[in-house]
């Protein structure tokens, strides 16, 4: 598979943050790779270099062997989309798109066309003579996806699409996204939650705190979770539980205020574990056990397991 | 750099322009001397005969004549420091505070592109305000004074005016960017204005108070204002109209009751030369400020 998209040892450096350390990966043709990390981990300024809106450090980013930072004509393969629902408030829907089509190049009747057919597609027709600003928060995304659809690109940039959406919407969008790269598209779109993905993705860039803590298949995932248990604890007192198993070195996936869910390490059964909560004097109100979902393989490594 | 971009972003900036309140509000400053003028006719059966009031009210000729000092904070002119600042301050900013940045830089456009297309808007709104703003006076001074001249002359001095509105207009722009706000450009852009009009003032007081010399005073507040034009818009249209009539010299206070006549001929190439290199500074300067930032 050719690679589309390369971004190669990629470093940005706020004032006060290292938001992105060495990251790399390649999107080829036709592939939906998940770039995947909880908040702050560095999606958005990743995804902001790759378009060229923010500056790297160092690194190199290459569309089609070409930097677009260096030749912004190469962008007009790329299609963005935004992660913050916001827009110009002042123009009405289908004449920003029309505005942003031209911006593009297209000439007027082609602009028309382009944001008239983008339009359709996210079911903004309807709304074509609202002002942007009178859109709520679900249509604002719905038009910041539709302005990435003015043309058909060779690639697509999508900083969490679905956030926002109303559930046939979701649907919609992801549907949208599998059938631009069954046209060949390579598509690479963010997001915090992978469950949000999971049923898309062809591969799956995971980043955290910076940097790239894995990369591969999901297949690739499950079997970096090694087919361990997980076992969840429910217990009036989690908090303090929770970190009387830290201290005992096991890695702890979730917490909650009645809750916990550890990893059970190599050698020890869920059984053992169990034994060894209540004989520390917790209060257990109920035990459950099970094997690692991607989720869960997802959760171990942004938490540095 | 390519020249469509450049001309699709100033058209994009353009509309939206239109689509702002404060475009009315100037309109509304343009038409105000016509409305001054016909008021005034409806009351004066005594009608002056001068061919060049429009000069007269639009500050670029010396006089002191009750029309003109009437009429004058009715034009655009007279307030030009505020329409640039009001301009400038969300030239950039604007983008900025509403993402719209995010869609216009993802796009095959590149950010020297951007800056150029913007300020090419920037100086064709001040030039059509301007110019608008001209023939309102031309227009209301043909009411008040019969048959006007040099109308080719009024629109080559409203365009000067237009482009004499840019220095400070970068000036509040570049302020918007730099605090990603608007207001903080327009609040800063005041400053500006009255912290050079303060500037020129002492440097004019300067010369009367601790050398005594008027004629110095004078030509050192010329002087200043040909080389640092914030301190209004029509600095450079004003020396031109001195440079075309210099039988009509501008007539200056200098004192209770004394004047003095000057003529600003001589002025011309430096307030020209030095309008165009602080447009080209000021937008280098907010080239090199958008070409760094992360939006």
């Amino acid at each position: 598979m050719h690679p589309l998209l390369v971004v190669e040892g990629l470093e940005k450096r706020y004032r006060y943050v290292h938001a992105v350390r060495g990251v790399s990966f390649t999107v080829g043709e036709g592939e939906i790779v998940g770039l995947v990390g909880p908040n702050g981990a560095g999606k958005t300024t990743t995804l902001k270099s790759i378009v060229g809106l923010v500056v790297p450090d160092k690194g190199r980013i290459l569309v089609d062997d070409s930097d677009p930072q260096r030749y912004p004509g190469i962008r007009r393969i790329l299609g963005y989309v935004p992660e913050a629902p916001e827009a110009p408030r002042w123009p009405r829907v289908c004449e920003f798109l029309e505005k942003l089509a031209y911006l593009e190049g297209m000439d007027r009747t082609e602009a028309r066309r382009r944001a008239r057919a983008a339009a359709e597609e996210l079911g903004l027709v309807e709304y074509c003579n609202y002002k942007v600003g009178a859109l709520s928060k679900g249509l604002r995304k719905r038009l910041l996806i539709a302005q990435s659809l003015l043309r058909d690109r060779k690639y697509y940039v999508m900083d969490e699409p679905i956030s926002g959406l109303d559930p046939e919407w979701v649907a919609e969008v992801r549907a949208k996204i599998v059938s631009l790269a069954r046209e060949g598209s390579g598509v690479l779109v963010s997001s915090h939650i992978l469950r949000e993905l999971e049923e898309i993705v062809t591969k799956v860039v995971i980043i955290r705190r910076g940097e790239v803590v894995f990369q591969g298949t999901l297949k690739e995932l499950s079997e970096y979770a090694g087919g361990k248990t997980l076992v969840t604890i429910r217990s009036p007192n989690a908090a303090s539980l929770a970190r009387f198993l830290a201290e005992k070195g096991y890695t702890i996936l979730v917490t909650s205020p009645n809750m916990v869910k550890v990893e059970a390490p190599e050698g020890e059964t869920p059984s053992s574990i169990l034994s060894i909560v209540e004989k520390a004097g917790f209060k257990v109100e109920g035990f459950e056990y099970s094997q690692y979902s991607l989720e869960d393989a997802y959760l171990r490594l942004v938490r540095g397991g | 750099m390519n020249a469509s971009s450049v001309l699709r972003i100033a058209w994009y900036e353009l509309s939206r322009e239109g689509n702002k309140k404060s475009l009315w509000f100037v309109v509304l400053l343009m038409v105000l001397p016509f409305i001054a003028a016909a008021l005034v006719r409806g009351f004066s059966h005594n009608r002056v005969s001068d061919p060049y009031l429009w000069a007269t009210i639009m500050g670029f000729r010396g006089s002191f004549s009750t029309t003109a000092t009437v009429a004058m904070p009715l034009t655009v002119i007279a307030w030009g420091w505020l329409i640039a600042i009001l301009f400038g301050g969300d030239l950039f900013a604007s983008d900025l505070e509403d993402s719209g940045i995010a869609l216009i830089l993802s796009r095959p456009v590149s950010r020297a592109e951007y800056v150029a297309g913007k300020i090419l808007a920037a100086l064709v709104m001040m030039v059509i305000v301007f110019y608008i703003g001209g023939l309102s006076v031309y227009g209301a001074s043909w009411i008040l004074a019969g048959k006007q001249a040099g109308f080719l002359e009024m629109s080559v001095e409203s365009v000067l005016v237009g482009l004499g509105a840019l220095p400070l207009l970068l000036v509040t722009a570049l302020l918007g960017i730099k605090f990603r706000k608007p207001v903080i450009g327009y609040v800063i852009g005041f400053v500006v204005y009255f912290g050079v009009s303060v500037a020129a003032g002492l440097v004019s007081a300067y010369y009367l108070v601790a050398v005594k010399n008027i004629e110095a005073a004078v030509k050192a507040t010329v002087t200043f204002k040909a080389t640092i034009p914030f301190t209004g818009v029509s600095g450079a249209a004003s020396i031109l109209y001195g440079y075309l009539h210099p039988n009509n010299p501008i007539v200056l206070p200098v004192g209770p009751g004394e004047t003095i006549e000057i003529n600003l001929g001589s002025y011309l190439a430096l307030a020209l030369v030095s309008l165009f290199a602080w447009i080209i500074i000021l937008s280098v300067l907010v080239y090199m400020v958008i070409r760094r930032m992360d939006f």
